[in-house]
């Protein structure tokens, strides 16, 4: 029988920071995550605000060194830059090289993942078309609404063609219309096989395209699980179960909710 | 009285208040514009600026072989250090007998009097007496870095008229920079004319000096030299007017000083020179005259009373 | 190997997009076009003041270029927040620092084969004859002690929060060494004790930029250039002192956080 790996996992991760106002001057941001990711589904890690989600992205990506603990990335230790040649990422704040054009930027990452130089100019092509920058390629970044660097961005995610693809927030800041066409792209990148790994505080969007969640609060994960499974337990929407699952919920309106739907 | 009109009347005033504050400084800032561009920016500095470019012309005649500041220092203290073991050597003969060192330092009494010369004779081109030390001031490498870095700069002494005919040019921007800082350095302007004669630049020699005397019209040093450039065109009528007011700038300037102050070699120049003016143009007894007074300030008045004797014989007079 | 290439390639693009060569460039020029206009003695043919004055313009240009330049890379791409789309690819951070020194050192080397070539052309026009090989050596040892500079202001951005006051510190450094690193022995010997062992220390850690610096004087005076084993091993010197540089840099930069 073939146990299938999960694409991303981490073991006991725990990553501390210094920090003047906590108590013995460290701060905990991550403590003992385990978390695991299977190939082709959509995984919606969600968490207020400090609860640790982006420093676990941090750790994933490389940009922070876990305390202790690890991560890994297709069965790599995400230490190694050889984990992330077959991941995309768009941050949630989308900044590139302003100087240079789209096409431009697209090209140099795809150098950076040696893509020959045929299938570079070919998977630029699509990528563009896709993002619907394809008229606006030939012009420098520094010239693009906000809309336009945020796709500029999902294309730079996409340039790949990654197995992996990490969104932190992709709908943020997006007008309706946007938040559909990145809703579209995920979509679709799911049913060709691929596996997107999200955060998102859009519980609606998370609810409906999400096959697994994992629900982070300070630091501690409090829940992982499909999406229908967590709804069913709670007997209420994804959002409603998220508030009591990080003790958001007092336990008035919690009995309340209760009797509501006996 | 309405706002607008009291604002005009409080305007009005406030530039007549203003205008008897910058009046007079506008006034004396015109004085300062005789001074030039240069002078406004720099003000007394300029002198510093001037006295940098005049060494730096000197550092070009040598092609970059040139003590830096921090040789410098070495050299004086190497010089003190000689100066004191003359000076025992000197008493040790006095009371014990001659010492087995050479004497080569003897050149540190001598001095102060030859380097008020030295600058202007080195880039004149006459080589003064430097003692080894002077010219190899760079001694031997101190260490690795040090002798792999003489690959990189230049270490031989050398003069810029080694290197080819007219090469010695280079040094002219140098004076010619100095010369506007200061127009008060009269150095410049002789050194300037010295080498622009040796370039075959008369005309432009001469223009030069003529602006050093228009604002040092005292120095005889200018005039010394612009009497030069006439006895080399063989204009000694010329030359001999311009090189007796030489004479009579200098007694105006020297004979008011103890006899061991004054700057006898300049004198000495001025006076070889009308002597041979005054050969070439036939005047025997004049350049007699002249060689009398040569013979009163100098230290050899036997060579000069053999001068004298060639002069009255007819033989031809040539300068030194 | 490709990707110290690509982060190399827009970092050049970057150079050729900004102003800052072009005001550098645009500025020696005018100075040096100026200077060559006054009329020294109604004498056409002076070129010594001219090459020694382009020079120190060059110098000073490269100098900026090279410090500006690389002292606001990382600095640019963790306020811009690039660095993280970056670094989210198979990227290392060493080969990001070797990417960008790479690339530094390039744009150095382009905008000095433009500003020789402005300085061999001004010296040409007055003298009428041109050592090239001459030019090639100083040329190729200039470039070889901005590699240096370019590796220091690299540390320096690692170092340092702000990049003013990496360029700052870098460009006082780099023009103390120009200046007295040849003299420091000379100091150190002239210094008792304790002290004159600490100056003599640095004299023998300081990289020796003086040295590319120094043969203008050849250049100004038609001296001969030092033979092709020396000014080898001159190269070989900063390319040594630029990797040790480079290591520093690295060693500080492999285990700092990025935040996102």
């Amino acid at each position: 029988m073939n146990i299938v790996q999960p694409i991303l996992k981490t073991e006991n991760l725990r990553v501390e920071f210094r920090s003047k106002d906590a108590p013995g001057g460290v701060k905990v941001a991550l403590q003992g995550l385990n978390l695991a990711v299977f190939p082709g589904e959509v995984f919606g890690f969600l968490g207020p605000n400090g609860a640790g989600k982006t420093t676990t992205m941090n750790v994933l990506l490389g940009f922070v060194n876990a305390t202790a603990g690890d991560a890994f990335l297709f069965g790599e230790n995400v230490r190694e830059p050889i984990a992330r040649q077959r991941i995309g990422y768009l941050p949630e704040l989308t900044y590139y090289y302003k100087f240079l054009t789209a096409e431009e930027l697209l090209r140099f990452y795809a150098r950076i993942f040696n893509i020959p130089k045929a299938e570079r100019e070919k998977r630029i092509d699509a990528v563009l078309k896709l993002v619907e920058l394809d008229h606006a390629r030939k012009r420098q970044i520094k010239t693009y609404s906000k809309g336009m660097q945020q796709r500029a961005g999902l294309a730079q995610a996409l340039i790949n063609n990654p197995d992996l693809l990490i969104l932190d927030e992709p709908t943020s800041g997006l007008d309706p219309i946007g938040r559909m066409k990145v809703r579209e792209i995920i979509q679709r990148l799911k049913n060709e096989g691929k596996t997107v790994f999200f955060s998102s505080h859009e519980l609606g969007e998370v609810e409906t395209i999400c096959d697994r969640v994992a629900i982070l609060h300070q630091g501690e994960l409090k829940r992982e699980g499909r999406v229908a499974d967590i709804v069913r337990e709670y007997n209420c929407d994804l959002e409603q179960a998220f508030l009591r699952i990080i003790g958001f919920m007092p336990q008035a309106a919690d009995s309340a909710l209760v009797s509501k739907a006996a | 009285m309405s706002a607008p009109i009291l604002s005009f009347v409080l305007l009005a005033v406030s530039c007549f208040s203003l205008a008897t504050w910058v009046g007079p400084r506008f006034e004396s800032q015109e004085r300062r514009r005789g001074e030039g561009v240069l002078g406004n920016m720099l003000g007394d500095s300029r002198k510093l600026f001037a006295d940098h470019f005049f060494t730096r012309s000197d550092v070009y005649f040598h092609s970059g072989y040139y003590p830096s500041m921090f040789d410098k220092v070495k050299l004086k203290e190497n010089h003190l250090a000689a100066g004191a073991k003359t000076e025992k050597c000197e008493h040790d003969h006095a009371h014990e007998g001659p010492c087995d060192h050479d004497h080569g330092h003897q050149e540190t009494k001598l001095e102060p009097k030859a380097q008020k010369h030295s600058e202007a004779e080195h880039v004149h081109g006459e080589h003064c007496n430097h003692g080894e030390e002077e010219t190899d001031f760079l001694g031997k490498p101190k260490d690795y870095f040090d002798g792999f870095s003489r690959n990189f700069f230049v270490t031989k002494h050398t003069h810029l008229t080694e290197k080819g005919t007219n090469a010695a040019r280079e040094i002219l921007p140098w004076i010619k920079l100095a010369a506007q800082l200061d127009p008060r350095k009269v150095e410049s302007y002789t050194v300037g004319a010295f080498w622009l004669r040796d370039l075959k630049r008369d005309a432009e020699a001469e223009q030069f000096l003529r602006e050093g005397l228009r604002h040092n019209p005292e120095s005889h040093e200018i005039l010394l030299e612009l009497g030069r450039g006439y006895v080399a065109r063989h204009d000694y009528e010329r030359a001999r007017n311009v090189l007796e007011m030489a004479f009579r700038r200098w007694r105006e300037q020297e004979n008011s000083k103890p006899v061991e102050e004054q700057n006898r070699f300049a004198a000495g120049q001025i006076l070889n020179n009308l002597v041979l003016v005054e050969d070439r143009l036939g005047h025997r007894d004049q350049a007699v005259s002249w060689l009398g007074i040569v013979r009163k300030i100098s230290p050899y008045p036997e060579e000069i009373d053999k001068r004298i004797a060639e002069v009255r014989a007819g033989q031809p007079f040539e300068a030194q | 190997m490709n990707t110290i290439h690509a982060i190399a390639i827009v970092v050049l693009k970057e150079m050729i997009r900004r102003k800052d060569f072009y005001v550098l460039f645009i500025l020696t020029a005018l100075i040096t076009l100026l200077m060559g206009s006054i009329n020294i003695f109604n004498d056409a043919s002076i070129a010594g003041y001219l090459k020694e004055l382009a020079l120190l313009l060059v110098w000073i240009s490269s100098l900026v270029m090279a410090i500006t330049t690389t002292a606001r890379q990382l600095h640019a791409e963790k306020e811009l927040r690039t660095i993280f789309p970056l670094l989210a690819k198979p990227v290392s951070r060493a080969q990001l620092l070797l990417g960008k020194f790479a690339g530094c050192w390039i744009a150095c080397g382009v905008s000095l084969f433009v500003f020789y070539l402005f300085l061999g052309i001004v010296a040409a026009s007055r003298e009428h004859s041109l050592d090239v090989g001459a030019y090639t050596v100083a040329f190729l040892l200039h470039w070889g002690a901005l590699a240096v500079v370019v590796a220091m202001a690299l540390l320096g951005s690692v170092v340092f929060a702000a990049p003013s006051s990496n360029g700052t510190i870098c460009f006082i450094v780099a023009v103390g060494i120009l200046v007295l690193a040849r003299h420091l022995n000379t100091v150190a010997l002239q210094m008792d004790g304790v002290m004159g062992k600490i100056t003599y220390a640095i004299y023998y850690l300081l990289p020796r930029l003086d040295w590319a610096f120094s043969v203008r004087q050849f250049l100004i005076f038609h001296d001969p250039m030092p033979g092709f084993a020396v000014w080898a091993q001159a190269l070989l010197f900063y390319g040594s002192y630029s990797a040790l540089l480079i290591l520093a840099a690295w060693l500080l930069f492999r285990r700092r956080a990025l935040t996102t």
